[in-house]
């Protein structure tokens, strides 16, 4: 019940502040791929018919296809030159992040100001934090790529096939749980660097002490949030067929950024009622 | 690494397994190989169940349908068929091997006399890293450690003689013609004490054994299961002139055998459920084991199965046409009951199609065979009156692998089965036209644009995942070479299937459907049991369209030509003496390859001029005067020649087609941006 009031006990105006904040980053990173795919496809087919065959009407298997393989060097130029923004953006979110941390934990008002000063303040103990956490996801892995690892050894595959299904179901359950577990190790490491201002190390010790004190709490909460997501998706869903048949594409982008948006807010949601799980610990 | 990406590889190798010219990653082998056993001579220790086997080391008498001997009477001969075997067989499982006589009777339908024999003992690929078969997957580069975990298997063959004759068994020797590999042992050439004169015939006595290699091609064993193609000796094709047509065994090529009549009695333990290339006559039990008799006429090969875990769904068939009703067997691996239905449902449409365009299928019986997955690589594969299958039932509903598969393997029927041409020599006319029909018939099947994947706005459809294949060609190949004499597996894939699939689809564009599908009548009818070639299938063709499309067979089968048609430029222009007159250019090019094509110029005002461009030449300039100016121009607009290899330079618009480019980039950045959003803090 606790982790439920935190979750929703989060969402009020202060969380869109700091979602927007988050956002931005996210739009300025994104607007690289927005022009560099439109260059790719206006070079490869601006001027041909192809567009108005397919676009909408299904049909982009050849319209890909034939971009792919008569105007190569297109789609691996882009793809490369989308690797920097991507990394750029991993730097952005640990320096965002400890804007949103910072904010949410003191008693400062949610302004892109006091958002900023707060990043720059925090980034080095937050990409400390992240640096640690290193190892949380080496750990992390070792299930799910070791039980793939396995599992494809020679021979295993004469096991009846059924186990299939059922190896794939318990895998990505417990691959799901790992993943929520050093998420949260992350989260409350972070959390926890801010507020008490220790060094990373204990930052981390203190932040696996949170999560495995608080397990079922750290369940619900990412289990709210993953309902949430999924709600995301299926309004997405229900939208992009609207979307095919307009005509207009700033209307188009205005969409796919509100969805973004709100994307964004369910995070800012997950992160403030850590704040909360975490708070009576201490 | 590899192993972590066999899902992967396997989703696409099945995909295409066959049906794009087989698998090429040797990986596989390992994945499916168990056993720790040596070459064909360094076998596994037998267990002791051997004893059985040592007891019968000389086969159990054959139980002969007919007896046989030399005849004279040419008349006879002339009408008989130009083979008639007649196998007993007897599968050891605990031994892993197979033992078996056979009485073959054949006739030299030739002009000449024949003073030797050729036949394909295609099981000795099998028998160790250096056949010619093996080097092309690539296991002569493995180590001896690597080696020995594999099961190789072979062919021996420990008796021949002329029934009421003399001993062959001396005049034995293998031949390698083809690639001069002395390792390979799987064409044998019999010296015979005095020629075959023109219209008489020959039976023989042959005894062999066979040891079963774990299955990594087509054939084999995988724990319990069996698969067993290209397993007994079978003698070449001669042809008319008196030269034998018979090739080594290598990965890309197939088969090519004579029709004839088949009589097989298979013995083996009673706990198997098996599955054969014919009829079932009958099946008889004693102790443990059973045998069961299989007949069939007019068939070039026999294959059958064995796996004590199929479960046998039988349906019957009326087709249009037929006397008689066909028998669908239906063998269920374990766990693929999702996949029943969709096998059923995509054959009895294959087959009702077949009957209404070509002619319905002619054998009593035609039986499907579902590996289980250790034994999914002898799947997707043709032998007369059996297919084998290919599914995993963790795969979506919208992979329609069981239906693509289903329907290309039973085309074989017709492309293969009863029209059989040299697969080794001329692949393309199966291959290229059983492709052709798999997506004529897919695209009735499943009328929604998405016959290979459904994933909602994104779809695959089969001809595009074909056409995918053509793009991917290297232009250093010919559809019509020789199988054996392509680069690699992809450039034969997308030669003799796709491109030569496409062409078909194509010229069906330009000819028209009822058209084609009449010509393909005629030619089925004319070829029925017979050999046909290029140069046969090109003259009816012509033939039977009264006009030369030479031009095309020429390019695209004979050459290495593909078709790449453009609009270079379109340009209006008003005219400054004639207010509200426009002078219209366009440019159209043949970049590659000649094709008759439709050209479009349409105006601002809607109106459409078109006229078909015929000529040869490379380059047409079109110059109009219309009251509008140009919209667009195209060239085959309704993308009809899918030989065409760059959809996107058919059309030219006058003003760049903005809107809809931004569309498309606004949904391919917005997946970029949800995939940045994962890293959100």
């Amino acid at each position: 019940m606790e982790a439920i009031k935190a979750y929703f006990g989060s969402m009020g105006f202060r969380s869109v502040r700091a979602a927007l904040y988050a956002y931005l980053f996210n739009l300025f990173f994104s607007l690289i791929g927005y022009y560099g795919f439109y260059k790719l496809f206006s070079g490869a087919a601006g001027e041909s018919l192809s567009a108005r065959e397919t676009v909408g009407q299904g049909g982009f298997f050849s319209f890909f296809s034939d971009i792919i393989y008569n105007y190569e060097g297109g789609f691996p130029l882009l793809f490369s030159l989308l690797a920097l923004p991507v990394i750029l953006y991993f730097l952005a979110s640990i320096f965002s992040a400890g804007g949103i941390y910072g904010v949410l934990l003191g008693e400062q008002k949610a302004t892109f100001t006091n958002l900023i000063y707060t990043s720059a303040e925090n980034f080095f103990p937050m990409f400390k934090v992240f640096l640690i956490n290193l190892l949380n996801w080496a750990v992390a892995l070792i299930f799910p790529v070791g039980a793939m690892v396995l599992y494809w050894k020679p021979g295993i595959l004469e096991i009846n096939e059924a186990v299939w299904p059922f190896f794939f179901f318990i895998w990505a359950v417990v691959s799901v749980v790992i993943l929520i577990f050093s998420t949260a190790v992350y989260d409350f490491s972070r959390i926890y660097r801010l507020e008490e201002e220790r060094n990373f190390l204990i930052s981390f010790k203190e932040g696996i002490k949170i999560t495995f004190s608080n397990k079922i709490n750290v369940l619900i909460l990412f289990v709210c949030y993953g309902i949430s997501l999924f709600i995301l998706y299926l309004i997405y869903l229900l939208v992009s067929g609207l979307l095919d048949s307009l005509v207009y594409t700033v209307i188009i982008f205005l969409v796919y950024q509100i969805l973004m948006l709100i994307r964004c807010y369910l995070k800012v949601v997950l992160m403030q009622a850590e704040v909360k799980i975490a708070a009576p610990l201490e | 690494m590899k192993k972590k990406l066999f899902f992967v590889l396997l989703f696409f190798a099945i995909l295409d397994l066959h049906t794009a010219g087989g698998v090429e990653d040797t990986d596989f082998i390992r994945s499916f190989c168990g056993g720790a056993g040596g070459s064909f001579f360094k076998m596994r220790p037998l267990p002791a169940g051997g004893q059985e086997l040592q007891k019968q080391e000389e086969p159990a008498e054959l139980i002969p349908y007919e007896k046989t001997g030399v005849a004279i009477d040419t008349e006879q001969n002339a009408r008989a068929p130009v083979v008639k075997y007649i196998i007993d067989a007897r599968l050891f499982p605990a031994e892993n091997r197979l033992k078996g006589s056979l009485i073959l009777t054949w006739v030299n339908k030739s002009s000449a006399p024949v003073n030797h024999l050729l036949f394909h003992l295609y099981y000795n690929a099998f028998r160790g890293p250096e056949s010619s078969f093996l080097r092309e997957w690539g296991l002569h580069k493995k180590t001896q450690q690597e080696l020995d975990k594999l099961q190789f298997g072979g062919i021996e063959i420990e008796d021949m003689r002329v029934i009421g004759g003399e001993n062959l068994t001396a005049k034995m020797r293998f031949v390698c013609p083809d690639d001069n590999n002395k390792e390979d042992k799987t064409l044998l050439h019999v010296d015979l004490p005095e020629a075959v004169a023109s219209l008489h015939k020959i039976s023989l006595k042959i005894i062999f054994k066979l040891t079963i290699p774990d299955i990594f091609a087509r054939t084999g064993r995988a724990g319990s299961y069996f698969f067993m193609g290209q397993w007994l000796p079978k003698i070449g094709v001669l042809s008319a002139e008196g030269l034998w047509q018979s090739f080594q065994y290598f990965k890309n090529a197939e088969f090519f055998s004579d029709y004839g009549d088949y009589k097989v009695s298979l013995t083996l333990p009673t706990k198997y459920i098996t599955g054969a290339c014919g009829n079932l006559i009958k099946s008889e039990k004693k102790g443990d084991s059973t045998t069961y008799f299989y007949e069939e006429s007019n068939i070039h090969d026999f294959a059958w199965t064995a796996y004590p875990r199929f479960k046998r769904c039988e349906e019957k068939i009326k087709l249009a046409g037929n006397p008689h009703e066909t028998t669908i067997e239906l063998l269920l691996a374990p766990h693929h009951g999702q996949a029943e239905e969709r096998y059923l449902n995509s054959l009895k449409f294959a087959m009702e199609f077949f009957a209404k365009h070509i002619f319905p299928y002619p054998y009593k019986k035609i039986t499907l065979v579902d590996p289980p997955l250790k034994g999914i690589l002898s799947g997707g594969m043709e032998y007369p009156t059996l297919i084998t299958l290919a599914h995993l039932d963790i795969l979506p509903q919208s992979v329609k692998l069981p239906e693509r598969v289903t329907i290309h393997e039973f085309g074989h029927q017709y492309w293969y089965g009863l029209i059989g041409n040299d697969e080794s020599r001329e692949a393309w006319l199966d291959e290229g036209i059983n492709t052709f029909f798999e997506m004529e018939i897919l695209d009735e099947y499943f009328k929604d644009g998405a016959s290979s994947w459904d994933g909602g706005f994104f779809k695959i459809d089969d001809w595009e995942l074909r056409r995918l294949s053509y793009l991917s060609l290297l232009p250093v190949d010919k559809v019509g070479q020789n199988a054996r004499e392509f680069l690699n597996g992809s450039q034969y894939g997308g030669s003799v299937y796709a491109k030569a699939g496409l062409l078909l689809r194509s010229l069906k564009n330009l000819i028209g459907r009822e058209k084609m599908y009449a010509f393909f009548k005629s030619y089925a009818e004319k070829y029925k049991f017979k050999h046909p070639t290029t140069a046969d299938f090109i003259a009816l063709f012509n033939e039977f369209m009264e006009e030369d499309f030479s031009w095309a067979f020429e390019q695209f089968i004979k050459q290495g030509q593909g078709v790449d048609n453009a609009v270079y430029k379109v340009e209006s222009v008003e005219i400054p003496r004639q207010p509200g007159k426009y002078r219209n250019e366009v440019v159209f090019l043949r970049k590659e390859g000649y094709f008759p094509v439709q050209a479009l110029v349409k105006l601002e005002n809607g109106q459409a001029i078109t006229f078909t461009w015929k000529e040869d030449k490379k380059w047409k300039r079109f110059v109009s005067i219309d009251p509008s100016p140009i919209d667009y121009a195209a060239l085959d607009p309704e993308f009809k020649i899918v030989l065409d290899k760059n959809f996107l330079n058919n059309s030219k618009v006058r003003q760049p087609e903005t809107p809809l480019l931004r569309k498309l980039a606004l949904k391919a950045g917005f997946f970029f941006q949800v995939f940045l959003g994962l890293f959100i803090p």
